[in-house]
């Protein structure tokens, strides 16, 4: 009688973990542990297994970001994936943030341009728990009415903070000031007035529209057995629709008006000069990024003149963005109010420079070194790896891009990079935008 | 030569994250510190190197001059090479590098391709022995660091933070001083009397360099001896402690600005850096303001509704901590807020906390600290700064050290540092 009932059990274990199977598509990880599949429901997976620490870190990529919005609504994305964690049918929003809290998770949300994403770190024996908590707000959230209204307060502090700091909104005011009240030119937080018309009903609707597994992409970097993340996964969050609307593409019209300029009583100005490019194919980011290490990442680039020979600033430095349809290379400094007209000077000599003479034979070789070792940084922690697996599969490199990157540096040339400046870095498409004192 | 290879016993090896075993440590006869870390994950090389010298050791006469000497270290050249050649040099070994002040201590790092160890060793070496910032040099400096103090001028939690030291700590503590020094002496301290400033300080003996990397650490020790073995001792003087203010009230300083929302900064002493209160009083602070279940925000936010945002911080020092309230809120409101924060403190002075409390805050503390050790950089730079100031042994203990806190100690300590009725009370305000 005992064996008989072992054996029923082994059976029954059998068969459940048979079932549990079905349906899964298997995941195989390539030499340097990332793989890929897709749920039934249509949530692409992307796994980055790394022994080396018990932790997890994984991300909840909705498509859409700012994209989804217009300036009526802008700041819907945000609040939308805030409401998510502020109940469920099975938790109160207290009791979510309590047991998010106890599980010692970290936990951010987020709204970009393209996408919102819903970030989480934790030590790996929480991360189920973590798991199935995030995934049951998505799953069957609430929007209570009166949490709304206490993020909306939130919001509102965070918009009157923004400039306050004067990085955050010069860096605002370039966008606007080149795509306008629409798109990439919108915040993510939205305005005063957006905030206060958005409604617990329009955010249902926000959320029916462009929330399902068809627009989402999981991606993590853990310590667990890629099949097993699969596993919870699908148990969890396989039960999300599969309905979400098709993100459309931006109207990327520029704006006619070249400068943008917000007035503040302070010591320091802050100034952001550069230019809008259009959608970039891979090997065009390695130039970029090339050409960026020379211009102005760090001591010892072009740009660096400014601070250590010209003395005009204490924050001096060029970047880009990579968006799923554009992508922005600006040059910024943060001078003393009395010195802009003479930052300004330096900084259109520095771009004049860089179109009409290129990098040199021995800047690129320099580059090329400086590329591989700061694109490491970028892959160095689980939660780098879970942001940029999630990050590039959404805008359409690929999630290894990063890694590819790497192994595209050694490949560029010379006559690759300059005539991508040439190309690229034209008149019409380049922004000013200024806040300091007038 | 004198080589002392220590290992330590693995203290606690949740999450699989670097201990002081994994260290081999070194003293050079020069009294130089050395600790290796190999770490193979990815092909990279960390230094860091801490100079037990901080604002603590700045008299008026010097005030910001530890923070003007480590820019002038970092990008005004060594007797070999000016800044700008420096800065070429480090652009074409593919280098980071940065370079930190606090009150306690100065700190350097630099993080390059593994196959440049030995540039950077060399470099560093350089840097922090042979720099000579000749007196044109340091006097565009001196224009990058006025240019960083009018950024925190601008800055409303800076400025907050900054203004609240000197009534904090009264004028004759160390810690009154503002890291980054006043613009007038920034402005007019003479080259001779920095270049003495750091002939005192900067000696092997009062320094610990951390590397971690893809390297191979007996190679590596080689490498340390040839580039920094023959520096002499030097003798550094001690620390100029002076005692505490006594406070029995509340002080306010009032900023305005041109801003758009209200600041509230409420600070008070907390313990030393090796007192055994520090590791309660790091759970009380993440449950009061570390997130959206902690006391203060339930309470001001969740219930009234009366801030944007609130939290609560506690920094160790070597001697004495700092520990805040904060709040963003409408500025009318700030009255208001200040007296539902004292609420809040005051209840918990006077019915604690709870164990699921105590629990909540162990977890999350102890996942942050594995968190701040994921990456090689951030590796080598915590454990070269405790070691200068509490012995790098810290960072190993201390999530054990959290683990060990009873609802009882966490109560204890709470009842004895929270303080409604004497604090500093800084407000930014709009003009």
């Amino acid at each position: 009688m005992k064996k008989i009932k072992i054996l029923s059990i082994i059976c029954l274990l059998g068969l459940l973990l048979v079932f549990n199977g079905c349906g899964r598509k298997k995941i195989s990880l390539d030499s340097e542990g990332y793989g890929k599949t897709t749920l039934a429901n249509g949530i692409t997976v992307l796994v980055n297994h790394d022994e080396t620490t018990q932790l997890t870190a994984a991300r909840f990529l909705v498509g859409g970001g700012l994209l989804t919005e217009t300036a009526e609504n802008n700041g819907i994305t945000n609040l939308t994936l805030k409401m998510l964690l502020k109940g469920n049918a099975s938790m109160t929003a207290e009791e979510i943030t309590e047991q998010l809290d106890f599980l010692g998770a970290n936990i951010s949300v987020a709204c970009f341009k393209d996408y919102g994403v819903i970030s989480f770190t934790s030590l790996t024996e929480n991360f189920e728990e973590v798991l199935a908590i995030i995934s049951q707000s998505f799953i069957s959230p609430t929007f209570p009415e009166e949490e709304l209204t206490k993020l909306k307060h939130e919001v509102e502090g965070d918009l009157k903070a923004v400039n306050d700091n004067q990085t955050q909104a010069s860096s605002r005011l370039f966008w606007q000031t080149a795509y306008g009240d629409r798109g990439y030119g919108l915040y993510s937080d939205g305005t005063l007035e957006s905030i206060a018309g958005i409604t617990v009903e329009a955010i249902k609707k926000h959320y029916q529209k462009y929330i399902g597994g068809n627009n989402m992409i999981f991606s993590i970097a853990t310590d667990l057995a890629p099949e097993e993340v699969v596993i919870k996964l699908d148990n969890h969050l396989g039960g999300l629709k599969a309905d979400a609307e098709k993100v459309s593409a931006p109207d990327m019209t520029l704006q006619p008006e070249k400068e943008g300029f917000v007035s503040f009583d302070r010591n320091q100005s802050f100034v952001f000069m550069g230019y809008t490019l259009g959608h970039l194919k891979p090997a065009e980011i390695a130039y970029l990024d090339l050409v960026n290490r020379i211009m102005g990442t760090g001591v010892g680039s072009r740009l660096w003149s400014l601070r250590q020979v010209e003395k005009l600033a204490y924050t001096v430095y060029s970047q880009y963005n990579i968006n799923k349809y554009n992508a922005v290379f600006r040059a910024a400094i943060g001078t003393d109010t009395a010195k802009v007209k003479q930052a300004l000077t330096s900084l259109e000599r520095e771009w004049k420079r860089l179109i009409d003479e290129g990098l040199s034979e021995e800047e690129l070789v320099m580059a090329k070194v400086n590329m591989k070792n700061g694109l490491i940084y970028r892959i160095d922690t689980k939660a780098n790896r879970a942001d940029n697996m999630a990050y590039y599969e959404y805008i359409g490199y690929g999630y290894r891009f990063i890694l590819e990157l790497i192994e595209m540096a050694d490949r560029v040339t010379l006559e690759e990079v300059n005539k991508f400046i040439k190309d690229n870095l034209t008149g019409e498409c380049k922004y000013l935008s200024i806040v300091g004192k007038k | 030569m004198r080589l002392v290879l220590i290992l330590f016993c693995l203290l606690l090896p949740a999450a699989g994250m670097v201990s002081a075993a994994d260290w081999q440590i070194t003293t050079l006869e020069n009294g130089l510190k050395v600790m290796i870390l190999e770490n193979h994950q990815v092909p990279q090389v960390n230094l860091s190197t801490t100079i037990k010298a901080g604002a603590k050791n700045e008299t008026d006469y010097f005030d910001g001059a530890t923070h003007l000497l480590e820019h002038l270290i970092l990008f005004r050249g060594t007797e070999k090479m000016n800044g700008e050649e420096l800065a070429a040099e480090m652009k074409k070994h593919g280098a980071y590098f940065n370079g930190y002040t606090s009150s306690d201590w100065t700190d350097f790092v630099i993080s390059l391709p593994n196959e440049n160890l030995d540039f950077a060793l060399q470099i560093h070496a350089d840097m922090l022995f042979r720099s000579n910032f000749p007196k044109e040099a340091m006097d565009k400096e001196r224009q990058a660091v006025l240019e960083e103090i009018n950024i925190t001028e601008d800055n409303p939690v800076d400025k907050a933070y900054r203004s609240s030291l000197s009534k904090l700590f009264g004028k004759q503590h160390p810690y009154s001083k503002n890291v980054l020094g006043s613009k007038e002496n920034v402005a007019n301290v003479p080259r001779d009397s920095v270049y003495a400033y750091y002939k005192r300080y900067y000696a092997p003996n009062n320094m610990t360099m951390a590397i971690v990397g893809d390297l191979d650490a007996a190679a590596t020790f080689e490498l340390v001896k040839k580039y920094f073995g023959d520096f002499p001792r030097g003798t550094t003087p001690e620390d100029n402690y002076g005692p505490l203010p006594k406070r029995n009230r509340v002080e306010e300083i009032e900023i305005k600005k041109d801003i758009g929302q209200g600041y509230l900064m409420m600070s008070t002493i907390g313990p030393r850096a090796d007192s055994p209160d520090q590791f309660p009083l790091d759970i009380m602070a993440t449950l009061l303001g570390g997130g959206e279940s902690s006391r203060l925000w339930k309470k001001l936010k969740d219930e009234l509704g009366m801030v944007y945002s609130v939290n609560f911080g506690f920094y160790t020092s070597k001697y004495e901590g700092t520990m805040f309230a904060f709040a963003t809120c409408n500025p009318a409101d700030i009255p208001d807020v200040e007296k539902a924060v004292n609420e809040v403190l005051n209840d918990v002075k006077a019915n604690g906390f709870t164990e699921k409390e105590l629990r909540k805050a162990k977890n999350t503390i102890k996942t942050n600290h594995f968190l701040s050790l994921e990456r090689g950089l951030n590796i080598a730079d915590k454990y070269a700064q405790y070691d200068s100031f509490i012995g790098y042994e810290f960072v190993d203990k201390y999530p054990g050290n959290i683990e060990k806190v009873t609802l009882a100690d966490l109560n204890a300590a709470s009842q004895k540092y929270l303080n409604t009725d004497s604090y500093v009370k800084t407000t930014v305000v709009p003009q």
